[in-house]
């Protein structure tokens, strides 16, 4: 359907081509006085090449046809008309081609070189196509004497020459949307007024001749092409054009010599000469119009306001955006003195940078400074002032100053905020130092200053492993491989370290719990922080308190060791002296010792344990020497309660990474338990199996069991169950408590069955691994 | 005949190893503390040394110390019977040639006269 719809109004577009065409020759061929064909005046050229430039090359046929026919009513000869038909056709497609080629086609008139382009290609190339082809076939075909070839082809020519330069571009302009007519509906009727009057005046013979009055019709068109623009300019050469020739037919006006031909053939000369002058003033006055509006419009957007001043302060120009930035109309600036709107403080730096300004021409000046609103509010003003009193198109200071008040305030706002978090830094009581990705000092604070001794500008930029060296307990240095900084930096994670020397500037120490976490940005390592506290305080308390119990489980010894000789000595009875009954008080009485020697042992244990000061040293143990090492101490009264061990385990090596000492402690505590209350006769089994390499280990005894309500209870510091003291009054309530405080401080596992009065299984897992732990005061067996 | 020197601050302890030695074939002196302890011993070149740790004036470990500089108390027999559980100490003690602590506490007074009369060897 559209394909049919486009074909249909191609028919018609290409009908009604034809009809102009036709009628436009027919009309043309009014003014061939000269020769049938050849006349002065032909607006089908103008037609042809505005056809194919609107419509493409397709529109050929309508040209065609309507050359053919109109030849024919003129010449009569089908030959000869096919011929001139080719030639009129022919000159509109060169047109057009060398017109889209060098003349930007339709658009032609809107720039002074195109105008040109168009003028030498449309106007006198193109057209020597028709002239040639038509006047060579007149002669062809015996309508033209040989002799005659030059006067017919020159009237031919320069008839299609003017109408390519005077309608054409008429046609071209007013079919195209744009450019705008310009200027008022009254001073167009005026233009209109003057334009026939006076052309009226001129070319049809109001005045004589001799008076040279032709080239007053020029003022009409000129003042239409720079007022209106070129599409009105277009149509007042049309005008003053249709006036021209009639004046001029009539045989009035400056160029009517006698013969028509020549006077139309001059007159349209001058015409052409005048639209093309015409189109390239109002295309320049159109360019230099739209440079200025664009400028104009570039100007009036900005956020920037410019102001040209002069040699004492006097503004000259305020832009539109003067209103943006200080409230001021430019008209309530314009004439005032620049410095009245600087703020009083800042105008006698803004009056000197002026002063430095004027002594060299082109010199810019780069200031910031406050200036005062038309409502009185501050404000800060960026500005650029170039010295251009010099170039004569401007004789001023030009000053493009932007508010930057915004910008100002957060810069003080950011800076204020660096000065809060620079201010909280420092007033933590800990050191912080910052570093880089690679270690070295970028920030430190007041706190660490003092600790180390050091100044801000010993550190910054120093490597932090040259700068504070750190040691151990033992005052051996820290390999820098083993510094926290180093693994932070190399993978990312936060370390905390105890037992730390740091030495200060002047080689002094103090102990340090050290905490490096890494700074990452996008996560990239980007630097590290290390937190420095000083723990000498923490370190004296620690020590006084272990100290303390060291001293005071000593000096609770040395009692106990005389009570437990002497009454070893008595009971001994060397000399026989003693009753039965008095040598079962002193054993009474050295039981009482020996239980408060272990309570006394258990409680150093504890407190050890609970201060974490116990070393942890683990070595590749067998863990089989342990047990038989337990079950040796424990032999005699294995012996006396005639208790069965049942060992479910291979009597192999079993090697597991642990501390041998802890090891000892837990199997000791918890087997003694189990010979302890069994009954005589029963059987206790041990188990150990390897898994992986960790360790499981099950003692399970058939003894007295614990009750289930102080089940909850069994690993509780000096708890002990009601059927356990009824049994065995000599326990510490100590032992479960300790072995439970070992398998968490190790990283292992303890849980257990029990019934009771039928019996008790411990179920121990050691982990494969366990970590070296420093550590003054070791576990007692 | 060998000589104990028994350095201790306790007196009732010195009384009960006096007892006990006594039975013994060895001649027996003893010392209140530290430096009374050292001037006997590079006096009378004891055989066998029993030495606490915690003593006044000067301890054992030091008293220990000073006495490995002469060259006769270079290779003296030393036990160390302390009530100290220090590992440190031990440390000490080891690296002045003595290996083991008794915990007097955890030894019957029995038990230990019979270790010093078997290292000397009788």
């Amino acid at each position: 359907m559209r394909k049919t719809g486009g074909f249909l109004s191609f028919v018609l577009q290409a009908a009604g081509i034809f009809l102009i065409y036709f009628l436009a020759g027919q009309l043309g061929l009014t003014f061939a006085f000269f020769n049938p064909s050849a006349s002065p005046i032909w607006p089908p050229t103008a037609i042809a090449l505005a056809a194919f430039l609107f419509l493409g090359y397709r529109i050929w046929p309508a040209i065609f046809l309507g050359a053919f026919f109109f030849n024919l009513n003129v010449a009569g000869d089908v030959n000869s008309s096919l011929v001139t038909a080719l030639g009129n056709t022919l000159e509109g497609v060169v047109g057009c081609l060398l017109v889209n080629r060098f003349a930007n086609g339709i658009h032609a008139f809107e720039k002074p070189l195109s105008i040109l382009q168009f003028t030498l290609w449309a106007g006198f190339i193109s057209t020597m196509v028709s002239a040639t082809i038509g006047v060579t076939s007149l002669v062809v075909f015996n309508q033209l004497p040989a002799s005659g070839y030059l006067a017919v082809w020159i009237t031919w020519w320069l008839g299609d020459v003017t109408a390519n330069l005077v309608f054409a571009p008429f046609i071209i302009l007013w079919f195209q949307k744009g450019p705008e007519i310009k200027g008022g509906v009254g001073e167009s009727i005026l233009l209109l007024l003057f334009l026939l009057f006076g052309s009226t005046f001129v070319f049809n013979g109001v005045i004589d001749t001799v008076y040279p009055l032709t080239y007053l019709s020029i003022t009409a068109v000129v003042w239409a092409a720079y007022r209106f623009g070129s599409k009105a300019s277009s149509a007042a050469v049309l005008i003053l054009s249709m006036v021209a020739v009639y004046g001029t037919m009539l045989g009035y006006g400056p160029f009517s010599l006698g013969n028509p031909n020549i006077s139309l053939l001059l007159l349209q000369m001058f015409l052409g000469i005048i639209s093309v002058i015409n189109l390239i003033l109002a295309a320049i006055e159109s360019e230099t119009k739209q440079a200025e509006t664009r400028f104009q419009r570039m100007i009036e957007h900005s956020t920037d306001a410019i102001a040209l001043i002069d040699s004492h302060g006097t503004v000259l120009y305020a832009s539109p955006s003067t209103y943006k930035i200080l409230r001021l109309k430019p008209e309530e600036f314009i004439g005032r003195n620049n410095f009245e709107h600087i703020y009083p403080d800042d105008r006698p730096a803004a009056l000197n940078q002026l002063a430095q300004l004027l002594k060299n021409s082109e010199k810019i000046v780069y200031a910031e400074n406050r200036m005062v609103k038309k409502d009185g509010t501050i404000i800060w003003v960026e500005s650029t002032s170039t010295n251009m009193l010099a170039d004569p198109a401007v004789r001023a200071v030009v000053v493009n100053y932007r508010d930057i008040t915004k910008h100002k305030k957060n810069v003080q706002a950011i800076q204020e905020e660096k000065a809060r978090d620079a201010a909280l830094l420092e007033s933590i009581g800990a050191g912080v130092i910052a570093t880089d990705e690679v270690g070295r000092i970028i920030r430190i604070n007041l706190t660490a200053k003092l600790l180390l001794g050091f100044t801000q500008e010993e550190l910054i930029g120093k490597f932090l492993m040259d700068v504070l060296p750190m040691e151990d307990e033992m005052g051996a240095p820290i390999p820098l491989d083993d510094r926290p900084i180093e693994s932070v930096l190399r993978q990312g994670k936060k370390i905390s370290s105890r037992s730390l020397y740091c030495v200060r500037k002047d080689g002094t120490k103090f102990p340090a719990h050290v905490s490096v976490a890494p700074l990452q940005f996008k996560r990239k390592i980007i630097g590290a922080i290390e937190v420095i506290e000083d723990i000498t305080q923490e370190k004296e308390i620690d020590k006084a308190k272990t100290e303390f119990i060291s001293l005071a489980s000593h000096q609770l010894r040395t009692p106990l060791t005389i009570i437990s000789w002497i009454s070893e000595i008595l009971s001994s009875d060397e000399r026989k002296t003693l009753a039965k009954d008095q040598v079962n008080h002193l054993r009474e009485i050295q039981q009482a010792t020996a239980r408060m020697v272990s309570l006394v042992n258990g409680l150093l244990n504890v407190s050890r344990l609970e201060l974490g000061t116990f070393p942890v040293e683990p070595k590749e143990m067998d863990v089989l020497d342990t047990v038989k090492e337990v079950l040796t101490e424990l032999m005699p009264d294995i012996k006396r309660k005639k208790l069965t061990i049942q060992k479910k385990f291979e009597d192999t090596d079993i090697m597991l990474h642990a501390d041998p000492n802890l090891m000892h402690i837990v199997l000791q505590n918890l087997l003694s338990n189990s010979v302890k209350y069994s009954l005589p006769g029963k059987t206790i089994s041990i188990s150990l199996k390897k898994v992986g390499s960790a360790l499981n280990l099950v003692v399970e005894d058939q003894g007295i069991g614990i009750p289930k309500q102080q089940q909850k209870k069994i690993f509780t510091k000096l708890f002990r169950s009601d059927n356990a003291k009824e049994m065995d009054p000599d326990g510490t309530g100590l032992g479960l408590y300790i072995v439970k405080s070992i398998m968490d401080a190790v990283g292992g596992k303890i849980h257990f069955e029990s019934t009771e009065n039928v019996g008790t299984t411990f179920y121990l897992s050691f982990p494969d691994k366990i970590s070296k732990k420093e550590g003054k005061k070791r576990l007692i067996k | 005949m060998k000589k104990i020197l028994f350095v201790e601050d306790e007196p009732s302890l010195l009384h009960v190893m006096r007892d006990k030695l006594s039975a013994h074939d060895v001649v027996y002196t003893e010392a209140k503390n530290g430096e009374e302890g050292l001037d006997l011993a590079l006096k009378e070149h004891p055989d066998l040394i029993l030495l606490d740790i915690i003593l006044p004036r000067m301890d054992g470990l030091t008293m220990l110390a000073e006495l490995r500089k002469d060259a006769w108390g270079k290779t003296v027999k030393v036990m160390i019977l302390t009530n100290l559980t220090d590992p440190v100490a031990e440390a000490k003690a080891k690296n002045l040639g003595v290996s083991k602590l008794f915990i007097k506490t955890d030894w019957p007074i029995n038990a230990l006269v019979e270790k010093a009369i078997d290292s000397l060897e009788l």
